[in-house]
């Protein structure tokens, strides 16, 4: 698992912008980032520990002038916590900078406090936080939406060339399209889906139907061809026959 | 079958439905099975074939002269005592089985809400739009401000 810096390691400490969600945080290009993956690709691979840090489990990454500390979650993702450039003249004295900075965190921390904390250093304020959870949410859920449109076109697409239901699982439910373009009819669209799902993910599924005229959905009580399945439900509309045509020439991608 | 092995060791217990099971011997007596399908339906049953291993005895009076219930068609819906008394009644009154009433009276309930079921989605549509900003923002739950504090999503 490629490791992901912190957003507040690589605004603060890295001097990068956030980039934009299609740009997952472990693909960002930098040498420490490069280092850090290489180096726990491997689970059994050598690493060294801080040893001045004793609250967490944080590892050095050392390349170049660069110098960081990582530190790996509950789910095996591993993050770059801490960054910066070693002083000329100095060997590790980005370490002995963290671990201070973790000591006077730990000293706050006990003023404001009970019980106290028995160890030497509080390292709360650089593990991830919420937005650090937030931007992994949106990365996957703009990950989903795509995946979800590609999906939703083929199965138009396919169902449009030979004007049977076709299905696909995707997210945990399964979505089902069936298309009626006879000649000189209307172009009717079926679409069900199986699982339970929530009302945000069948809205936009519905949306993302080319041609469909949002307030035509209608809820269904059967398939045009057969009944309700288990667990299914199923939305009608008519599609226009323009957005057809176009759905068939077109190579649709995003 | 779990009452009929318990009948054979002595254990009576109530039965929770009206249908029969029956286990023959076709080796001792290969014509069993017509034998007893008359005897069972000069008793009142009527039997409803499913497979060719397995078959549902079920009373006519419930289920009508005609009617043959496949169990793989069957499914079966829990519903509290008065309900399931409403159901028997509403049956009786209406010459229908049970099953054909509670059908009929989803298929009706469903078709008459269909209004509402269609508002509900077009309010949860209301709320996104064309943008994929606003289609990742309803997948995720974070709010298309929140998203561009994240980094923002490309259109």
């Amino acid at each position: 698992m490629a490791v992901r810096p912190t957003l507040r390691c690589l605004t603060h400490e890295l001097g990068l912008k956030i980039p934009p969600a299609d740009i997952a945080l472990d693909e960002i290009d930098h040498p420490l980032l490069r280092k850090a993956s290489d180096q726990f690709a491997d689970p059994a691979g050598l690493r060294e520990r801080i040893l001045s840090i004793d609250d967490t489990v944080m590892f050095k990454i050392k390349v170049q002038r660069w110098r960081a500390a990582a530190w790996t979650d509950q789910d095996d993702q591993t993050w770059l916590v801490a960054a910066g450039q070693r002083e000329a003249g100095s060997r590790d004295d980005f370490y002995q900078a963290l671990a201070s900075a973790a000591r006077t965190a730990k000293t706050r921390y006990n003023s404001e406090h009970a019980p106290p904390l028995q160890t030497d250093t509080h390292t709360a304020a650089w593990l991830p936080n919420a937005d650090d959870r937030d931007r992994y949410i949106l990365e996957a859920g703009l990950r989903f939406r795509r995946q979800l449109k590609a999906t939703v076109l083929t199965l138009a697409r396919n169902s449009l060339l030979d004007g049977h239901e076709h299905t696909a699982e995707i997210g945990g439910a399964t979505i089902g399209i069936h298309i009626r373009a006879e000649d000189g009819h209307e172009t009717y669209v079926a679409l069900r889906i199986i699982g339970a799902v929530p009302d945000t993910l069948l809205a936009t599924v519905l949306i993302l139907v080319p041609g469909c005229d949002r307030d035509g959905w209608g809820y269904e009580l059967a398939m045009p061809d057969r009944e309700l399945a288990d667990n299914e439900q199923v939305w009608s509309n008519m599609m226009e026959p323009t957005a057809a045509a176009e759905l068939l020439d077109a190579e649709h991608t995003s | 079958m779990v009452h009929l092995h318990g009948a054979v060791t002595g254990r009576h217990s109530q039965r929770p439905t009206r249908d029969v099971d029956v286990l023959l011997d076709i080796g001792v007596m290969p014509s069993s099975i017509k034998d007893a399908v008359r005897i069972l339906n000069g008793m009142g049953y009527r039997i409803a074939q499913a497979s060719s291993a397995c078959h549902r005895l079920v009373p006519m009076c419930t289920l009508g002269t005609d009617e043959e219930v496949p169990m793989a068609d069957t499914a079966v819906l829990k519903v509290d005592g008065s309900t399931h008394a409403l159901v028997a009644h509403g049956a009786t009154a209406l010459h229908m089985t049970h099953k054909e009433l509670v059908g009929a009276a989803v298929r009706e309930y469903l078709a008459n809400r269909r209004d509402t079921i269609n508002a509900r989605l077009r309010a949860v549509m209301a709320q996104i739009d064309d943008t994929e900003t606003s289609q990742v923002a309803a997948l995720t739950g974070l709010s298309p401000e929140r998203i561009a504090e994240l980094g923002g999503v490309p259109e």
